[in-house]
């Protein structure tokens, strides 16, 4: 207990000393990392884009406009060109974002509410029963998604809330498993002690104690669940058993612009960028936050 | 001198479902049989294994025994914890070895230092309190507004010794207390305990693997090994003419590590 | 063997070491005392470079009169452990928790002494029998988890003199451990250096563990030293009011148990300040008793001896001795 305690806690050295010493705040101010300043600014150009879609795109979605077939990206009136029907490729993938978004955001916080749950619990309880509920995450996380949701598409058709649940199958086990670790080692620590010694609930404790130290945590988490996220989704679409036309989804642009790779292989390049870009923010914007939200990061003091 | 603590053939093990198995050598307590008398200061010593931690968080509540009995005040504790159990905290209070580990990170000492007031006498503590506390343990209330990392080791020990004196206990432990801060601030915080308790009339039971802090601040000593009580008694006794083998080690090797001032 | 001259180590705007002289002669044990934030690890670690890469390090660090400061990492890499052993505080995280400890002895072996592979098992289990390792041959195939504390520590300092380095510097290595196992670990190092003829710069903050290993004892607060000289005179007749409050803080045992009992022990008033906080000239200024105005002002070195110098305007006063009647003998100089 006492060498546990001691590894975990290796303190810097007296910081402010109020005693004696007139020192205003010695905590340097945080730095903002590049990685959250370019992952919020990807991340937030996409929400707002999807959000933009809602109410205006720059053709209707459903213009069929085959005259103007194939248009090449940089033609007139088509800043990312046309398809094969002479649909707007700028207006799908803005369209396509509010998809992905929609899916991610849904499945993201529709698992993270029963996983971090889930994990708090298994965290709190005797090692019987958190041992029960680990071998039950290690099935959910070993299950392969993509034949869960195929699974799920025969019984419940494709779309979007076929993805949805499919890739709750597999986060939900995830966020449990990582809240658990975190939680546990929070447990472990004297002022969760303390406040047994004073009386407080296992429930208190792991809501009021637990939860808000493993908080920045789990918001590093969901921002790397969105950009699982928005990738499952794509693929999903991409075999087929994901958002169906009319839905727009930048997965279904993929596999729509398959075998027209060799005739125009801008089709696919501009949905693939698109996507690899928006898990590219979700990620840095994670990275970021991580790195941002680390309390080492303030409190930095010299060695002995 | 009353005794406020007793142990009845106490024993204690980690693993699971320890009640329905016999007690034997590889426990982490076994059939301790101590008193605490009331008013006294008591050390219990012991190297890493003895169970001393064990044997304190049995004492103060935060384990249950798995064979055996604890009385405190004539009752035993398994009765205090089903129906009694926030007088028993209150009267019973601890403060840990590491002192940035005993403050929630995320609250401002003015929140950490209220919560055994909040959870024990449900109410807030008035401004005037929390500043009392503070003063009596050397601290100003501008310590209120700060967060944890904001404060040295010794402030946020001082603050966990506030925060375990803010509900009156009569029983205060401490688990080597001052393991973890250097040596000035270590007699600072010794010095600390022992005026509190004068001042309030505390027992006071303290652990610790420091024969010589053990010495000077302790009337009452207890030797642990491996799950054991090996040797108890009054401090000078036990220090000037110790009766096992064990504790005469135990003293031989501390005086050989500690400091001689000629 | 070790000569260390106007060495400065400084983080950012502060600097954190400034040492003008420290050696340590051959077969030498030098205790560096200090508390958190007197720069002793960094001072330690300089000598062999493992200092965060935002450390600016100037002066000179000789170790048998070649230079260390400013080395390439290579170079570097090939003096730890063949010149110079080093032994941490706590053993379980500087050994490979993955690999047995006779595998990791037996690297150390290899590395440095190019020990031939049929030899290393024996060799191995030779260094474990020197640093009382009981039962080598079983021991080797453990993992450090399986080991008690006092072992682990055994195991690193047999990685460390592996190579027969001249100097070992101990950072801590007792801090973690049992008083038992303190006292044997500390046992084992005074042998080892002796028998070597290994000088031993050991870390620590616990003034009993330095005054039982060390001939010398060099005082740190603040990234400066404030006292040197052997342990007898350092301890006995410590001139620097630091040296002096550390001391009087130290509980010690007792005299007399029943008479001290309760009593109120000493402190220093005040903590030690951050980077940054400390005032000009003296750096123990604001928490000294003896302040005097002229503290203000850097303080000049004053040797007593060949064997003792502090720098402090308001020094300790000898006291004299009631049987001597020696005038002008390396007496008192209370100026």
């Amino acid at each position: 207990m006492t060498d546990q305690t001691r590894a975990l806690e290796e303190r810097p050295p007296d910081s402010v000393d109020l005693d004696l010493w007139e020192s205003g705040s010695n905590t340097p101010s945080r730095r903002v990392p590049p990685q959250l300043v370019i992952g919020a600014s990807i991340t937030a150009l996409f929400v707002g884009i999807g959000v933009l879609s809602i109410f205006w795109t720059p053709y209707d979605l459903d213009i069929v406009d085959v005259p103007n077939q194939f248009l090449r990206p940089g033609s007139e009136g088509h800043l990312l060109g046309t398809d094969k029907l002479g649909r707007d490729m700028t207006s799908q993938i803005m369209a396509g974002a509010r998809n992905s978004l929609l899916v991610s955001v849904v499945s993201t916080v529709a698992s993270l509410v029963p996983g971090v749950l889930i994990g708090l619990v298994a965290a709190g309880a005797s090692p019987f029963w958190r041992s029960i509920i680990i071998r039950m995450t290690d099935i959910g996380v070993a299950l392969p998604g993509i034949l869960v949701a195929l699974v799920l598409a025969t019984s419940l058709g494709p779309g979007n809330t076929t993805a949805i649940i499919a890739i709750m199958f597999w986060f939900i086990p995830t966020a449990a498993r990582v809240t658990m670790a975190p939680a546990r080692q929070i447990l472990s620590r004297d002022f969760v002690e303390a406040a047994r010694a004073y009386g407080r609930s296992r429930k208190f404790i792991l809501f009021r104690h637990v939860l808000p130290n493993i908080g920045p945590l789990i918001i590093v988490q969901a921002s790397v669940m969105f950009a699982i996220a928005i990738l499952i989704e794509a693929a999903l679409s991409y075999l087929g058993i994901g958002a169906q036309r009319p839905t727009p989804s930048w997965g279904r642009l993929l596999k729509e612009a398959q075998p027209l790779i060799g005739q125009a292989p801008y089709l696919m390049v501009i949905p693939g960028v698109t996507i690899m870009l928006a898990v590219i923010g979700f990620n840095l914007l994670g990275d970021g936050l991580r790195t941002y939200l680390d309390p080492q990061q303030s409190a930095k003091g010299g060695g002995a | 001198m009353t005794d406020l603590f007793r142990t009845d053939d106490l024993s204690f093990d980690y693993r699971p479902r320890a009640s329905r198995r016999e007690v034997s050598s590889d426990w982490t307590l076994q059939n301790i049989a101590v008193s605490i008398p009331a008013g006294s200061t008591v050390g219990i010593v012991g190297e890493s294994g003895s169970g001393k931690s064990t044997l304190v968080r049995l004492l103060c509540g935060l384990l249950a025994p798995s064979k055996g009995d604890i009385v405190f005040e004539g009752r035993s504790i398994k009765d205090w914890l089903s129906n009694g159990q926030r007088d028993f905290y209150r009267r019973n209070q601890i403060v840990f070895q590491s002192p940035a580990s005993s403050v929630d990170p995320r609250l401002r000492i003015k929140a950490s230092l209220s919560e055994p007031t909040k959870a024990l006498e449900r109410r807030k503590p008035e401004p005037t309190e929390l500043k009392n506390w503070l003063e009596d343990v050397g601290l100003s209330s501008d310590v209120l507004s700060r967060y944890p990392h904001q404060l040295s080791g010794g402030q946020l020990q001082r603050i966990a010794v506030a925060r375990a004196l803010s509900v009156r206990p009569e029983v205060l432990f401490a688990d080597e207390p001052t393991s973890a801060l250097d040596v000035s601030v270590q007699a600072q915080v010794l010095n600390l305990l022992m005026g509190l308790k004068h001042r309030h009339g505390l027992t006071l039971v303290l652990v610790s693997h420091d024969l010589a802090v053990v010495a000077r601040v302790c009337d009452r000593i207890l030797v642990l090994k491996d799950g054991q009580v090996v040797e108890s008694g009054e401090t000078a006794a036990v220090m000037t003419d110790p009766q096992t083998a064990y504790t005469r080690t135990l003293i031989e090797a501390s005086r050989a590590t500690s400091l001689v001032k000629d | 063997m070790l000569e260390i001259n106007d060495l400065s180590i400084s983080i950012g705007p502060h600097e954190i070491v400034s040492i003008e002289h420290l050696s340590i002669q051959a077969g030498q044990r030098l205790g560096l005392v200090g508390e958190s934030g007197s720069g002793k690890t960094m001072t330690a670690m300089s000598i062999i470079g493992l200092l965060p890469h935002d450390a600016v390090v100037s002066g000179s660090i000789k170790i048998s009169g070649v230079e260390m400061v400013n080395r390439s990492e290579r170079e570097l890499t090939e003096i730890r452990g063949s010149e110079v052993g080093v032994i941490f505080q706590d053993p379980l995280r500087a050994l490979n928790p993955t690999m047995r400890v006779g595998k990791q002895v037996g690297e150390a072996l290899r590395l440095h002494k190019t020990v031939p592979k049929k030899d290393v098992k024996r060799r191995t289990v030779e260094l474990f029998e020197q640093v009382q390792l009981a039962d080598g041959a079983n021991l080797i195939r453990r993992y450090p988890h399986q080991l008690s504390g006092g072992q682990r520590q055994r195991v690193l300092i047999a990685i460390a003199i592996a190579a027969d380095p001249k100097l070992l510097i101990a950072d801590e290595p007792t801090t973690a451990l049992d008083v038992t196992v303190q006292k044997e670990i500390l046992e084992l190092l005074q042998r080892l250096s002796a028998e070597r003829g290994m000088a031993v710069l050991f870390v620590s903050h616990d003034l009993g563990v330095i005054q039982a290993i060390s001939d010398e004892i060099a005082v740190l607060y603040g990234g400066k030293l404030v006292e040197t000289g052997s342990t007898e005179l350092v301890i006995g007749s410590s001139r620097h009011r630091y040296t002096e409050a550390l001391i009087n803080v130290n509980p010690g045992h007792p005299e007399d148990i029943s008479a001290s009992l309760g009593e109120r022990l000493v402190t220093i008033k005040g903590s030690v300040p951050a980077q940054g906080g400390f005032l000009s000239g003296c750096r123990f200024r604001g928490r000294c008793p003896h302040e005097l105005d002229q503290c203000a002002a850097a303080p000049p070195l004053t040797s007593v001896s060949s064997d003792h110098s502090f720098r402090c305007w308001n020094p300790t006063e000898l006291t004299v001795l009631p049987t001597s009647e020696v005038v002008g003998h390396g007496g008192s100089d209370n100026d």
